[in-house]
């Protein structure tokens, strides 16, 4: 039986004359999605401005702060929501995050936040509508806290791969290692993995993939779960953190892009996920190491001992960092200095870019590859002021979100 | 006859007046109708596609958002055959729809920029019905000095 | 409530321009029925779809104006005539197929449309030799007024 698509109310500003409606639209059909567009009165948009507090002077913002209203009080029921605006557009940001937030606050819808241009494509959009949607139409399967039977994740990574074997609840194989070729990577560690936990593959009762290699990795492999690692990767930190009940926020560096996710009950509310340039990335700890010569597991220690203050690093593209790192290093600025300025550079990036698009909700849940650089959460915690998790294999939660969900599995193959 | 620009550019009060007093309304609609049925351009649900945003350039630079631009991509070339205008100021959100301000302000200062002042009329949006009368006589009055 | 629909499959082919125009019954004498009736009198060969307020016609261009004139000549300062851009029934606007929600310029359209029995009454007025209504419009207040009123105020 062919499910019903899941309804995304379209709050937007910009997406017709924008020239990428049909974009949205592609990306909405190939996640069975469909967008709806909430239906208000007319009379609406001439008082919404007050009431919602934002007396905005563009008619289709106010139609989205009335559109948001209709979607919050029930007027029109939509499984997730969609508010996106032009970028660049100061009247329609400071809309579209109040809007976002006022529709987090007030419902149990999630939301996602987003700004495009008209380069934006449905691949780009892709992963994020997959993931409203898991949110919305697969509760049943987020909801599970505890890992039952032998499963497995593998997580496919921009830079590097991670397996997981689990059995009954505690994790028994791990397995890691650069991504080069997808499908081998996998099988590598895959087996490291299996190697480990002393079981064959044989033995697993139900398979996980996520990461960006997930689809072809899952066909390959046969995986019982195939999904985006917004979601998995929520559940993999809460589990890990041992936050799975009440608010968190999870943030995770990986080496092409970075993730913030707002989480109630190890389930994603509000989430967005970006990284134009990989200068906020894991990416750019590698070039910081390799310059300085040292281990990129040797960065952290470094990092945790130097004043970022001493040195003025801008990561905003890696190419500016890059030169940054090397103007500082021939002015005399310490290896140590420098390690902790790029640490601070990356944290000051993910506070620019992605916490402005969610709310920071303690525990802050620190993950990804990154997150093992010492000075990262650090600094991160000097400018957030609050205390950072960092769990225990927090490069692993992708790998550990997808065994762990992949459980859920077993009962129906039972059933 | 001569070519009315009308702001809000999509107003249908505006476009009535321009017509019964035997004026062409220069008018937003006319544009999207020519995206809409010209042959192979056809994105649902309006056939703009990236393409417009980057003619809007000609009227905005690569900074101003696409929106602003894809909408420029229609707004600009009426502002070009512009020979009068009419712009309503302080018209509410849902008189003429006026979707993004930004290219409202752009859209008004390239028609004022190019037309002398005597050949544009700058009239209040109407709160009451008396209004709405002077509004009326206004405008038409404004018209019928373009009458051959 | 919709007399003829016309498809939304366009054939790649057909170039011809397709005009479409929006008639406004505001009237104490005719109803959007009889509107719609002088339209098929009219006798061109185009699409007319009845709505609440009124019509909308598609055809070419010629005939499209020529229908729309006929029905505004029912009664000439009551009756309002707009263009748009998309033919009758086109799938891109219509409610049904965009899942809910006006089309987007509905909410221009409803909210211009309240205001046309006024402005049928101003052009009765002015294509007449009635005396035009006078109407007061705010002004600015002078700053100084309003701080000559402080000072009255102190002093009191």
């Amino acid at each position: 039986m062919k499910e019903d698509k899941v309804k995304i109310a379209l709050v937007s500003c910009g997406t017709e004359y924008g020239g990428v409606q049909a974009e949205f639209e592609e990306a909405a059909e190939k996640v069975n999605a469909e967008f709806i567009y909430p239906e208000i009165d007319i009379k609406r948009l001439d008082t919404i401005g007050k009431d919602f507090g934002i007396d905005a002077a563009s008619g289709d913002l106010r139609l989205m702060m009335a559109r948001a209203e209709a979607v919050v009080k029930g007027q029109t029921l939509a499984d997730g929501v969609f508010v996106t605006t032009c970028f660049r557009c100061a009247e329609a940001a400071i809309v579209r995050n109040e809007v976002r937030r006022y529709i987090h606050r007030n419902s149990k819808i999630p939301v996602i936040s987003y700004s495009f241009t008209e380069q934006t494509n449905a691949a780009t959009l892709f992963t994020r509508f997959e993931a409203l949607t898991t949110i919305a139409k697969r509760r049943h399967l987020l909801a599970r806290e505890i890992q039952t039977g032998i499963t497995a994740g593998i997580d496919s990574g921009s830079t590097t791969t991670k397996a997981v074997i689990m059995k009954d609840n505690e994790i028994i194989g791990l397995g890691w290692g650069p991504t080069n070729q997808v499908l081998e990577s996998a099988e590598s560690v895959y087996q490291e993995a299996l190697d480990m936990a002393g079981l064959k593959k044989e033995d697993i009762q139900a398979l996980g993939t996520t990461g960006y290699g997930r689809y072809l990795i899952g066909e390959r492999m046969n995986a019982d779960l195939v999904q985006e690692e917004i979601t998995v990767n929520s559940k993999g930190a809460v589990y890990l953190a041992g936050k799975q009940r009440g608010p968190a926020t999870v943030i995770d560096i990986g080496g092409m892009d970075n993730k913030a996710i707002s989480i109630e009950d190890g389930i994603p509310g509000m989430f967005t996920m970006g990284g134009i340039c990989a200068g906020a990335s894991g990416r750019f700890f590698e070039t910081v190491a390799k310059r300085l010569n040292v281990d990129i597991t040797e960065l952290g220690d470094l990092a945790v001992k130097g004043d970022q203050s001493k040195v003025d690093m801008n990561s905003y593209c890696i190419v500016f960092g890059t030169q940054s790192l090397v103007n500082s290093l021939s002015q005399g600025a310490l290896p140590k200095d420098v390690a902790a300025a790029a640490c601070r550079s990356v944290v000051e990036q993910i506070y620019q870019q992605q916490l402005q698009e969610v709310d920071v909700r303690e525990p802050v849940i620190l993950v990804g590859g990154s997150s093992l650089i010492k000075g990262v959460p650090k600094e991160l915690g000097e400018l957030l002021n609050v205390e950072v998790i960092v769990p225990d294999k927090s490069q692993y939660i992708g790998a550990v979100g997808a065994a762990l969900l992949a459980s859920g599995f077993i009962d129906e193959q039972n059933d | 006859m001569v070519k009315v620009f009308i702001y809000p550019t999509n107003s249908f009060i505006l476009s009535d007046l321009v017509m019964r007093a035997g004026h062409e309304p220069l008018v937003v609609m006319n544009q999207v109708r020519e995206k809409v049925t010209t042959l192979g351009v056809d994105s649902p649900p309006m056939n703009i596609t990236p393409e417009d945003p980057k003619t809007g350039l000609k009227y905005a630079a690569i900074e101003v958002p696409a929106g602003v631009r894809g909408r420029m991509a229609l707004n600009g070339p009426l502002t070009e055959q512009a020979e009068i205008a009419i712009i309503v100021e302080g018209a509410p959100a849902d008189f003429g729809c006026s979707g993004c301000n930004r290219t409202n302000e752009l859209t008004k200062f390239l028609v004022r920029d190019r037309l002398d002042r005597s050949k544009i009329l700058e009239i209040k949006y109407p709160e009451s019905d008396e209004q709405i009368h002077e509004f009326v006589y206004k405008i038409l009055d404004f018209l019928n000095t373009f009458n051959d | 409530m919709t007399s003829e629909v016309q498809t939304n499959v366009k054939d790649k082919t057909d170039t011809s321009d397709t005009y479409t125009k929006i008639v406004a019954v505001s009237s104490k004498t005719v109803m959007p029925g009889d509107a719609a009736m002088a339209a098929y009198a009219a006798g061109y060969p185009v699409k007319i779809k009845e709505t609440c307020y009124g019509l909308v016609i598609s055809g070419d261009k010629d005939d499209v104006d020529n229908v729309a004139e006929a029905v505004r000549n029912l009664d000439k300062n009551h009756i309002f005539i707009k263009d748009r851009g998309f033919p009758v029934g086109d799938k891109r606007r219509c409610r049904a197929d965009r899942k809910g929600g006006q089309r987007p310029g509905f909410y221009t359209l409803s909210e211009e449309i309240g205001k046309f029995g006024v402005v049928g009454d101003a052009l009765d007025i002015y294509y007449s030799d009635s005396p035009r209504i006078k109407a007061k419009w705010p002004e600015r207040v002078d700053p100084s007024k309003i701080e000559k009123l402080i000072k009255k105020f102190d002093e009191e």
